[in-house]
């Protein structure tokens, strides 16, 4: 129980100061580190977390190239449903068709997703900024979820050591 | 073949569809389109770059075409473009020529349609790009100019000075009706009226404190500080419409800074005639200057000049000519009062040497009346009046040798009377003829003798021959009347002293000599001479400086007409000019260009560039995404199948 404790203090100290370090190292969308350590918790104590990384990866390129090609190459919102639906469907089967090499869908999604929802209201409102903001979005996006797999980690230790 | 049927029933349909449907289109095509109106609205949005160079000019354009049918509207463009988008719709646009070609679909009813496209220009035309107004941002830390890149994260006290220009100055003809109702042509400088709004520049008060956007009069606007939630907000309104406002000025933000984070501040630059609430005082002030005219006209007037009637000018040259006059008479009255004061006293004249042969004194001065006054006063006192006392003696002892009766008779000798010798000699001759005789002619005669030379003595009544009668003219009466003389002669010396000493000195120069007496002159001829130098010295200078001043007066009237009359002119001109600032401004409706017959409006955005710590942030951010990844490379692969068994073996 103690050592369960102890672990449990040093996820949370290790969530707290990277959000105390989000704006030093360009995240925003802080709480998608949690979603993402709710989400790859159940990889267990034999997953493979560096491929979900690697597949979170791709998730936040491929929202990232959806964005940029809805902001420079297609009308901009409010009147553009249609685009956002085309682009997403397209991101969703590239997705899908890159699960096909190995890469895990969850993690692809997921990181796709935690983009879009990091970047969707900023392109509804003000497209435009998005010129210079989508890029480091993106950076602070796969920080968030790689610390969030990182704690996923740190959990499924913790419970393999308080289980033993 | 059923289904063959179907196939062929569809396409038999959709072809009498299209038959139906051609009018339709026909209408709304190119050919039988009806378009209304086009509005073209530009936003030309410019990205200041480090150097505070245009690094970036886009332009957003709002085509609004209003009508009906299908229509392609050729938008011009006199700039080469980089790029060009439609943002909100689907409609194609085509570069071809310089002219930008876009599809409407207006449909069959009068409506219109909105396109905003976007159009980025190419950078060798960015050069080339005229801007009605220059904007200059420039950075200062501490005193020294910075370039905004490297303010990021820096502390101190910031200066950001954004200097801004009107270039659309160029020379008019205007034609209006002056103040006397005639229509004339003046040429004036008349720009294009731009407002520059640099609105919303927000500072984060955790980073920003003593903020200050201070005003200087006719040079740069004071900023409007609003402190909200945190952040406090500086606006400024730059009006450069000359001639009201100028057509370069400034805005100045000052304030204390830590770790400087700054956004990309828009600078809005408007073609506008501002409309403002103030009361329009111009055609009260108009009236006033045409009072005022006529006052500095009127002045004018009054100070005319020397040879003209009437006039300020030609009274103070009458005035300076009377009083040389004045002067004149001054110089000839001190003259001649000098004359006279020297005629009567000459203060050189020794009285004590006085030679009554040559009429001079021993040095050869002459007396004058004082001095003759004098010397015959000295000469009745010490000589007649004792000459006349000697014959009073003399008179007396004649008397006394006369004698008369009464006495007693004795024997004759040297001290007897002849009284008593006469008396003495009718006792030696008693009884005789020569008794008679002496008895009565000789003895009467000498009693007469006698008591006349008392009369002529002292007077009283001559005894002749005849009887008595007065003698007035005695020595006595002579004597009294020398005396008399003397004192009036000492008299009248004393009135010519005291006449001489009014006249007062005459100095060694032949000039009055400066006698002042309780701050004033102390003599006629000094006060004469005094007052002539007043007159010379002060008074007609006073004159002359009074001409000199008036002149000016009139001088400066005359100016003050003119420039009233200059300023009337230019009140006359401001609906001319305003009319001239509001065709520029309306004639300032594209940049990149417009349709032919179409409306437009053109308004310019300048964007600072952005300070901030992002660059660095995402450095980090990356190291933190290759960090991770390696953690989760060491520790987030699964095992391989001995390092599986070896777990197994120790379960």
């Amino acid at each position: 129980m103690k050592k369960a404790i102890g672990l449990g203090l040093l996820v949370a100290v290790f969530f707290a100061a990277f959000i105390m370090a989000k704006d030093f190292i360009a995240v925003s969308s802080f709480y998608m580190a949690a979603v993402a350590m709710a989400m790859f918790a159940v990889l267990g104590p034999f997953g493979d977390y560096f491929k979900t990384a690697i597949s979170m990866l791709l998730g936040v390129v491929t929202g990232l190239a959806g964005i940029l090609a809805l902001v420079a190459a297609m009308p901009l919102p409010p009147d553009n449903l249609i685009y956002v639906a085309l682009v997403s469907g397209l991101s969703l089967f590239v997705l899908v068709l890159l699960s096909t090499v190995g890469l895990r869908i969850d993690g692809m999604f997921l990181g796709w997703a935690a983009y879009f929802a990091s970047v969707y209201g900023t392109y509804t409102t003000n497209a435009a900024s998005l010129a210079t903001g989508a890029i480091p979005a993106a950076v602070g996006v796969c920080v968030s979820l790689l610390v969030g797999l990182i704690m996923a980690n740190l959990i499924i230790r913790i419970a393999m050591a308080t289980n033993q | 073949m059923l289904r063959h049927s179907k196939v062929k029933s569809y396409i038999i349909l959709l072809l009498a569809l299209l038959l139906v449907m051609a009018p339709v289109f026909s209408v709304n095509g190119a050919g039988g389109a009806n378009v209304s109106k086009v509005q073209d609205n530009e936003l030309v949005i410019s990205t200041l770059n480090d150097t505070g160079s245009i690094d970036d000019i886009k332009v957003l354009s709002h085509m609004r075409v209003s009508g009906n049918g299908n229509v392609t509207i050729q938008d011009q463009s006199q700039y080469k473009l980089k790029s060009v988008r439609n943002l909100y719709g689907s409609e194609k646009i085509t570069q071809k020529d310089g002219a930008l070609g876009i599809n409407f679909k207006l449909g069959s009813g009068e409506g219109h349609q909105d396109v905003y496209y976007l159009a980025a220009l190419d950078k060798n035309e960015i050069s080339r790009a005229t801007m009605p107004v220059s904007i200059k941002v420039s950075y200062f830390l501490d005193g020294q100019q910075i370039k905004p890149s490297k303010l990021a994260g820096k502390s101190g006290h910031l200066k950001i000075v954004c200097e801004v220009e009107n270039l659309t100055g160029s020379k008019k003809t205007l034609e209006f009706k002056n103040n006397k109702g005639e229509m004339v042509k003046s040429e004036a400088m008349v720009y294009t009226p731009y407002v520059v709004s640099l609105s919303g520049w927000e500072f984060d008060n955790k980073k920003f404190s003593a903020i200050q956007a201070p005003g200087v009069a006719e040079e740069s606007p004071e900023g409007v500080i609003v402190d909200v939630q945190g952040k406090t907000s500086v606006s400024w309104s730059v009006p450069l419409v000359p001639p009201k406002y100028p057509a370069k000025q400034y805005v100045v933000l000052e304030a204390d800074a830590k770790k400087i984070e700054l956004p990309s501040y828009k600078i809005a630059v408007i073609p506008i005639v501002p409309t403002t609430s103030e009361i329009d005082s111009l055609g009260t002030v108009q009236e006033s200057f045409g009072k005022l005219y006529d006052a500095f006209d009127k002045i004018q007037g009054g100070v005319g000049t020397p040879a003209q009637d009437a006039t300020l000018l030609n009274g103070l040259n009458a005035v300076k000519n009377g009083l040389g006059q004045v002067s004149d008479g001054m110089g000839s009255l001190v003259e001649k009062l000098t004359a006279i004061r020297l005629g009567l006293s000459n203060p050189k004249f020794d009285v004590g040497t006085y030679n009554s042969a040559t009429g001079t004194d021993a040095k050869g001065n002459t007396p004058a009346v004082r001095e003759a006054i004098t010397i015959s006063k000295n000469a009745l006192d010490e000589k007649i009046t004792p000459a006349l006392e000697g014959q009073k003696k003399v008179l007396t002892v004649m008397e006394a040798t006369m004698g008369k009766p009464g006495g007693e008779v004795v024997q004759p000798s040297l001290s007897t009377s002849l009284y008593n010798d006469v008396s003495f000699m009718q006792g030696l001759v008693k009884g005789t003829p020569a008794e008679d005789v002496i008895t009565k002619a000789m003895a009467p005669k000498i009693m007469a003798m006698g008591a006349n030379l008392g009369v002529l003595r002292d007077g009283g009544n001559l005894v002749t021959a005849g009887g008595s009668m007065p003698f007035p003219a005695s020595i006595n009466a002579i004597a009294a009347g020398v005396e008399q003389i003397s004192s009036g002669l000492g008299k009248a010396n004393s009135g010519v002293g005291m006449i001489a000493l009014g006249l007062g000195q005459i100095g060694a120069d032949g000039k009055p000599v400066k006698v002042m007496m309780d701050g004033k002159p102390g003599s006629i001829l000094y006060a004469l001479a005094y007052l002539q130098e007043s007159i010379d010295g002060k008074m007609v200078p006073g004159i002359d400086m009074l001409s000199e001043g008036t002149a000016k007066i009139g001088d400066g009237s005359s100016q003050a007409k003119e420039a009233i009359t200059g300023g009337l002119e230019k009140m006359m001109a401001a609906p001319a000019i305003v009319s001239a600032l509001k065709d520029n401004a309306s004639q300032a409706n594209s940049f990149l260009g417009k349709p032919e017959g179409a409306e437009g409006t053109v308004a310019y955005v300048f964007q600072t560039p952005e300070v901030n710590t992002a660059a660095s942030a995402m450095n980090y951010g990356l190291g933190a995404i290759v960090l991770a990844l390696i953690i989760l490379f060491a520790i987030g692969r699964p095992k391989s199948p001995s390092q599986f068994t070896e777990v197994n073996k120790e379960m």
